[in-house]
C-alpha cells in the first residue's frame, strides 16, 4: 500500500501552505482511523488501504474525487498522497464549517508530513469545537508522543474516561506503556483494544506490532506476530519497524537495522523505514549502507527533516580526516584498532590527543573488564554541535557531550562549546568505557549501570581527578529522594523533575563506586557478566553482591550519609558563607574573604566550580600580596581537579615563574584536555619534550601547534624539525626548517638551524 | 588630551634609512611616513579608557617606522573633535606639500580613527566631541595630500559603510565592519592594537609589521573570538587596496635600533636585495618541481641567515637557536 502513495506524492511534491510552510507526501507510517463518524464511503477506501489493496484503494479514493462533501474529498486527496489538494480542501472547507472533523483530518496531514507542531495546533482547534470529539484527541496523543509523554497520557486518559473501551486510545497507552518496559500491562491493553475494533472498521495491525515489541522486549521471538500482521497485510512494514524503535530505546542498534531491513524488504517505499534504516546503520558504521537507505528515503520522501540531516551529515562525513591506530597490550599482542574522523581543520591539534587517549583507554578497559573488542572501535568528534546532534539523534540542538552506539562513539570536540565549557578528556573516556560495557554484554545492561560504569571509570581512572557533585545530588542525598536500584533507569529516560537527569548519572556513577569500594571492582564484572546473561537485576545484584535490591539501596544509603552527609546536612550553612564570602569581597575586607573561604574548602574540597572557595581565597591572597600562598591553594584545587582553562594557564605562568617547571608541565598536560587550542602551552611542551628527547611527545606537540597556530606555523615547523633531529632524521629535519623559513623567511632560530644543518650536510 | 604637533625634525641617520627603505623591493618603499591617530568619543568610561590605551600603543608602533617621533600626531579627549582633526590633516598637507619634492618628501600618510561610528543618511561618521566627523570631511580634507600611499584605518562600528566613498588608487583601506549595518562596538580595535604592539603578527619575523600583517593578525583574532565564545559575529573587517604589503606600521626588534646605525643600514640593504631574491624564488613555487624550488629557496635563505647573523653580531646581539649536536 506504501507503494501507493509514495509514488502518487512523489510526482505531486510538495506544497505551500499558508504561504510559505512547505509540507511533504505522505510516505509515513499507516494511520489508522478510530472515527465512527467517518464517511462510509471513505472507510471503504480505507479497508483496501489497510489489507494492501493498492490498485482497489487508488480507484476507490480516486472515485471520490467528485464527493459533494468537501472533507470526503480532502480525506482521499490525502490518502492519495495528493498533498496540495487535500491541504487546499480541508483548508477551504474550515473556513465554512466548524466540524472538528476537517481541523482533525488536516491535523492528521500535518502530523504525516512531520510538521508536529502544526499538528498539534490543528488538533487542539479541534477540540475547541467539541472538547469530546475523539479522533482529535487520539491525534493529539499521537503527536505528543514522541516529546511530551506525560501530557500524551493525559489526553489518552481523557478519551479513556468518555469510553473506557477506545481502541485507539488503549493502543497509544500501550505504546506509552511498552516505552517504560512494562510489557505486561502493555500487553493486557492490547488485548483489550482488540476486542473493541470491530465497529471501526480497522484491522488489528498496529496491535500486532506492539505485541511483538513486547515480545521483544521481553526477549521472545516476534515471527508470530509478523505472521498475523502479514497476513492481513502482506506490505505492513510497521510490524517490523514499531519494534525495531524498542531495540533503540534499549540501545541495541544493530538488532534494529535487522528489523528495519524487514521493514522496508516487505515495503520498499516505506520511507521512514528507510529513513531509520540509513540512521541506524551509520550507528553501526556502516557509512555506505546508511548512505544509500537515506537516499531512498530521499527519493521518496525529500521533505523529511530528518533525512535531510542525515545526508548532509554524510557529506560532511566524506570530508573528515579517518586515521587508524592499532593497539598493542603490554606484552604486545594485538588488543584492537581504533579508527578517528575528525574534523579537517582540527584534526592536526586533536588526533595525536584522541589516539593517545583511546589507546589507553583499550588497554585498560580491556584489562578492567576481561573483555577484548570484536571490532575496530570508531571514535569521532565534531567541531559543530548541531553536526554532532545529527549524528547521534538525527536533530540538531540536543544537550549532550557525547554517545556510544557500541563500537562508535560519536561527541563535541572541545570546538563545539565556548573555550573550558566541558571537558573533553572525561567525556571521551566516559564513552569508551561505554564501548566496553556495552559490547561486552551484547548491550543488555540497565541504563543506569552503563551510566554509572562510566563515570565510575571517569572518576577512577580518567584524566581528571574532579570528583564534584553537584549541589542538586547533594540535595538528593539530604532530602532522600535518589531512586531506588530498580526505578533508577527512570531517572535517565522519564525524568520527574528539572535536571533528575544529571542527578541520576551522579547516582548511577556513586553506585558502582559504593559497589566497587565495598565488594571489588570483580562485583561490578560479575554484574555486567549476569546482565549479559539476561540475568534480572534482582538475581544479578544477589550473585554478585549477596544482597537483593532492597539491600544494596539501604547499604549504598547509608554509604552516602556516611561519605556525604554532614555536607549535605548543613548545605545552607555552606550556601550562608558562601555569600558571606562574595560580601567580603565586595567590601574588600581581604582577611575575612580567606577565612570564609578555606572554611569553604574544608567544608567541601571537592567543590572547584567557579565561585568556589578556592577563587574566594585566591583572589584575597592576591590582593593580601601573599602570593605564594595564593599559588598553594591554586595547587590545591588543581589536585582536586580544577580545570577552568584562564585558572590552569595561570597557575602554568606562575609555576613557570616559580622555577616548578615539572609541575607546570602536569598542569599543561591537563590544560590540552580541556582547551587544547593554546600556542603557548603547546610550544612550551613541545619544548619540554624536545629537552627530554622524545621525539614522540614534542612532535605530537608542534603538531598540534601547527593546527592551532596556521598563521604563524614556523615555530611549530621548527619544533618538528628538531624532533626530526633527536631520531637523526637531518633530511626531514632539513625540509621542515626549510618549511619554516619558508613563511618567516627571517625567524632567527630556524636560521641557525639552517644554517647548523647546510654545515653539517657541507662537512659530510 | 594629547596632541603631538608635528615638527620637521631630521636626522642623518634618518635620511640615510630612507634611503635603505627605498631600496628595499617590497616591504620597504616607504620614504617617510606621517601619521594622526584620533581617539573618538568613548561614551563611558571603560571604551575611553580602552581606546586610549589602544592609541598609545598604536603610537609607539607608528613611531618606530618615521624619522622622529613628532611625526606622528595622537588627538584624544576633548580635542578629538570635528575641528581639531580637519585642522591636524591641514597642517599635515601644507608640511607634504612645503617637503615635496625635497630629500625630506613624505610618501606615506597612516590615518587611524578609532572609536564608535554609525550610518546617517549622507553616510558614515565617526563619533567625536561635538559635530561627528562625516565621510565628505575626510574626502574633503584628504583629497589635497599628495602622496604615494595612504593608509586609513577605521577601526569603529559601522565604518564598512565608508569603503565605497572613500576608496581610490594608492590608498589601503582598512574597516572593523564589513558594511555600514554592523553596527555594535567593536573588537577589531583591540587585536589592531595587539598586532602593532607585539611581534606576534610579524608573520615573516623580518622585523617590519606591513598592513597585511596587522590587518591578518587583527581580522584572525576577531573571528576568532566571536568563534570562541560561541557568539555570532557582529563584525566583519575589511582590507581593500593593493598596497597592504608595501607599507609599514611598526620596526620591530633590532630593526627598530638599527634606525641610527649607518653599518647596520648598509647591511639591511643588502639583506633587502636577498629578501628579493626569496620572495621572487617564492613566487615561482607553483611553476617549479618541488626539489627545485626548495633548493633554490635554501640557497637564498642560507645567504639570508648568513647575513642576518652578521647583522646580529654588529649589533650586539646573542645569536638564538640551537645548534645541531
Amino acid at each position: 500500500m506504501r507503494h501507493l502513495f509514495t509514488q502518487i506524492a512523489f510526482s505531486k511534491l510538495l506544497v505551500v501552505l499558508s504561504g510559505a510552510l512547505l509540507i511533504c507526501p505522505a510516505a509515513s507510517a499507516l494511520q489508522f482511523q478510530f472515527d465512527l463518524t467517518r464517511d462510509q464511503d471513505l472507510k471503504e477506501c480505507d479497508t483496501h488501504r489497510y489489507h494492501g489493496r493498492s490498485n482497489e484503494a487508488i480507484e476507490c479514493y480516486e472515485a471520490l474525487s467528485g464527493n459533494d462533501d468537501d472533507l470526503v474529498r480532502a480525506e482521499a486527496e490525502a490518502a492519495l498522497g495528493n498533498v496540495r489538494a487535500a491541504n487546499r480542501l480541508f483548508r477551504d472547507a474550515s473556513e465554512i464549517s466548524d466540524n472538528p472533523a476537517i481541523k482533525t483530518g488536516w491535523g492528521n496531514l500535518f502530523l504525516g508530513t512531520h510538521q508536529v507542531a502544526d499538528a498539534i495546533a490543528l488538533y487542539r482547534e479541534a477540540l475547541l469545537y467539541d472538547p469530546q470529539h475523539h479522533p482529535a484527541r487520539l491525534g493529539l496523543a499521537r503527536a505528543l508522543t514522541d516529546t511530551f509523554e506525560g501530557e500524551a497520557r493525559r489526553e489518552l486518559a481523557e478519551i479513556l474516561k468518555d469510553d473506557p473501551n477506545h481502541p485507539g486510545a488503549l493502543i497509544q497507552m500501550a505504546r506509552l506503556e511498552l516505552e517504560r518496559k512494562n510489557t505486561a500491562s502493555a500487553r493486557r491493553v492490547l488485548d483489550s483494544a482488540a476486542r473493541y475494533l470491530e465497529p471501526y472498521q480497522v484491522p488489528p495491525l498496529e496491535i500486532y506490532a506492539l505485541h511483538a515489541a513486547a515480545d521483544l522486549l521481553d526477549d521472545k521471538s516476534i515471527d508470530s506476530w509478523t505472521r498475523k500482521a502479514l497476513d492481513i497485510n502482506p506490505e505492513y512494514g510497521e510490524v517490523f519497524s514499531i519494534p525495531a524503535h524498542f531495540y533503540i530505546i534499549t540501545y541495541r542498534y544493530r538488532e534494529a537495522v535487522d528489523l528495519y531491513q524487514s521493514a522496508v524488504k516487505v515495503d520498499p517505499d516505506f520511507a521512514i523505514a528507510h529513513r531509520d534504516l540509513g540512521v541506524n546503520l551509520l550507528r553501526v558504521n556502516d557509512v555506505f549502507g546508511a548512505r544509500y537507505h537515506l537516499n531512498r528515503a530521499f527519493e521518496l520522501d525529500p521533505f523529511d527533516v530528518q533525512t535531510v540531516n542525515g545526508l548532509r551529515l554524510l557529506d560532511g562525513l566524506d570530508e573528515m580526516r579517518i586515521t587508524f591506530a592499532d593497539v598493542d597490550d603490554v606484552n604486545g599482542d594485538p588488543l584492537g584498532r581504533v579508527i578517528v574522523r575528525l574534523d579537517e581543520e582540527e584534526a592536526d591539534a586533536l588526533e595525536p590527543y584522541v589516539i593517545d587517549m583511546s589507546r589507553r583507554a583499550m588497554q585498560l578497559f580491556t584489562e578492567r573488564y576481561d573483555f577484548k573488542l570484536k571490532k575496530p572501535m570508531v571514535v569521532e568528534l565534531y567541531h559543530d554541535h548541531d553536526d554532532f546532534g545529527v549524528r547521534t539523534v538525527s536533530t540538531p540542538g540536543i544537550g549532550l557531550l557525547g554517545v556510544t552506539f557500541g563500537y562508535l562513539t560519536a561527541m563535541d570536540s572541545p570546538k563545539a562549546r565556548a573555550p573550558g565549557e566541558f571537558h573533553w578528556g572525561s567525556t571521551l573516556w566516559h564513552e569508551i568505557a561505554h564501548v566496553f560495557t556495552l559490547e561486552a554484554t551484547n548491550h543488555l545492561l540497565p541504563r543506569w549501570m552503563s551510566e554509572g560504569l562510566s563515570v565510575y571509570e571517569e572518576w577512577n581512572t580518567g584524566p581528571l581527578p574532579d570528583r564534584m557533585l553537584s549541589f542538586a545530588v547533594l540535595e538528593a542525598i539530604r532530602d532522600d529522594t535518589l531512586l531506588p536500584i530498580r526505578k533508577l533507569d527512570l531517572g535517565f529516560v522519564r525524568p520527574s523533575y528539572e535536571g533528575q537527569v544529571q542527578v541520576s548519572y551522579a547516582q548511577a556513577g556513586l553506585l558502582c563506586d559504593f559497589i566497587a569500594s565495598r565488594f571489588g571492582h570483580d562485583a561490578l564484572k560479575a554484574l555486567l557478566n549476569a546482565f549479559s546473561h539476561r540475568v534480572p537485576v534482582e538475581n544479578a545484584l544477589q550473585s554478585a553482591v549477596g544482597m537483593d535490591a532492597e539491600g544494596v539501596d539501604a547499604a549504598f544509603k547509608a554509604h552516602l550519609d556516611k561519605r556525604y552527609g554532614e555536607l549535605a546536612n548543613s548545605l545552607d550553612d555552606y550556601q550562608l558563607i558562601s555569600r558571606e564570602a562574595q560580601r567580603a569581597i565586595e567590601n574588600e575586607d581581604w582577611p575575612t574573604a580567606v577565612a570564609l573561604g578555606e572554611d569553604l574548602i574544608e567544608r567541601y574540597p571537592e567543590n572547584i566550580a567557579r565561585g568556589s572557595g578556592y577563587d574566594v581565597v585566591d583572589v584575597a591572597l592576591l590582593e593580601l600580596g601573599d602570593t605564594d600562598a595564593a599559588l598553594a591553594n591554586r595547587w590545591q584545587w588543581f589536585e582536586f581537579g580544577g580545570h577552568d582553562p584562564e585558572h590552569l594557564q595561570k597557575l602554568i605562568r606562575e609555576l613557570r615563574a616559580g622555577g616548578r617547571n615539572d609541575d607546570a608541565i602536569a598542569v599543561m598536560k591537563s590544560l590540552m584536555w580541556v582547551m587544547p587550542y593554546t600556542t603557548e602551552e603547546h610550544a612550551w611542551l613541545g619544548e619540554y619534550y624536545l629537552a627530554e628527547n622524545d621525539a614522540q611527545g614534542a612532535l605530537r606537540e608542534f603538531n598540534a601547534l601547527l593546527a592551532v597556530a596556521d598563521k604563524d606555523p614556523a615555530e611549530a615547523y621548527l619544533g618538528r624539525a628538531k624532533a626530526a633531529l633527536i631520531n637523526g632524521d637531518t633530511i626531514s629535519a632539513r625540509d621542515e626548517v626549510l618549511y619554516a623559513l619558508e613563511v618567516s623567511p627571517f625567524y632567527r632560530p630556524a636560521q641557525k638551524l639552517l644554517l647548523d644543518l647546510h654545515t653539517g650536510i657541507q662537512q659530510q | 588630551m594629547k596632541l603631538h604637533k608635528a615638527t620637521i625634525i631630521r636626522c642623518v641617520y634618518g635620511m640615510v634609512f630612507i634611503g635603505l627603505l627605498h631600496a628595499l623591493p617590497l616591504q620597504f618603499a616607504a620614504a617617510d611616513t606621517r601619521a594622526v591617530i584620533v581617539a573618538g568619543l568613548g561614551g563611558n568610561a571603560e571604551y575611553r579608557a580602552a581606546f586610549e590605551q589602544h592609541s598609545e600603543t598604536m603610537i609607539g608602533a607608528l613611531q618606530s617606522t618615521t624619522t622622529s617621533p613628532d611625526h606622528v600626531t595622537l588627538l584624544t579627549g576633548a580635542t578629538s573633535n570635528r575641528d581639531s582633526v580637519l585642522a591636524s590633516l591641514q597642517l599635515l598637507t601644507d608640511e607634504i606639500n612645503e617637503l615635496a619634492g625635497t630629500e625630506e618628501a613624505v610618501d606615506t600618510v597612516v590615518l587611524i580613527l578609532i572609536g564608535h561610528g554609525n550610518m546617517n543618511r549622507d553616510g558614515w561618521q565617526f563619533n567625536v566631541s561635538g559635530p561627528d566627523l562625516s565621510v565628505v570631511d575626510l574626502i574633503g580634507a584628504l583629497a589635497p595630500i599628495n602622496v604615494a600611499q595612504e593608509v586609513i584605518v577605521a577601526s569603529a562600528s559601522a565604518s564598512g559603510g565608508m569603503l565605497k566613498s572613500m576608496s581610490q588608487p594608492g590608498r589601503t583601506i582598512i574597516t572593523a565592519t564589513k558594511s555600514g549595518g554592523e553596527t555594535i562596538a567593536v573588537r577589531f580595535t583591540e587585536f589592531f592594537a595587539e598586532a602593532l604592539g607585539s611581534d606576534n603578527a610579524d608573520f615573516d619575523k623580518n622585523e617590519l609589521l606591513t598592513v597585511r600583517e596587522a590587518f591578518t593578525y587583527a581580522n584572525d583574532a576577531t573571528q576568532s573570538y566571536f568563534k570562541d565564545q560561541k557568539l555570532l559575529a557582529s563584525e566583519h573587517a575589511r582590507l581593500e587596496g593593493d598596497d597592504a604589503v608595501s607599507v609599514t606600521l611598526a620596526t620591530l626588534g633590532a630593526l627598530r635600533d638599527a634606525k641610527s646605525n649607518p653599518m647596520i643600514a648598509a647591511l639591511l640593504d643588502e639583506r633587502s636585495e636577498l629578501e628579493a631574491a626569496f620572495y621572487a624564488v617564492r613566487s615561482r613555487k607553483s611553476e617549479l618541481p618541488e626539489d627545485t624550488y626548495y633548493s633554490e629557496l635554501e640557497a637564498v635563505l642560507v645567504q639570508i641567515a648568513t647575513l642576518q647573523q652578521r647583522i646580529d653580531a654588529e649589533l650586539g646581539n646573542e645569536p638564538s637557536g640551537e645548534s645541531v649536536e
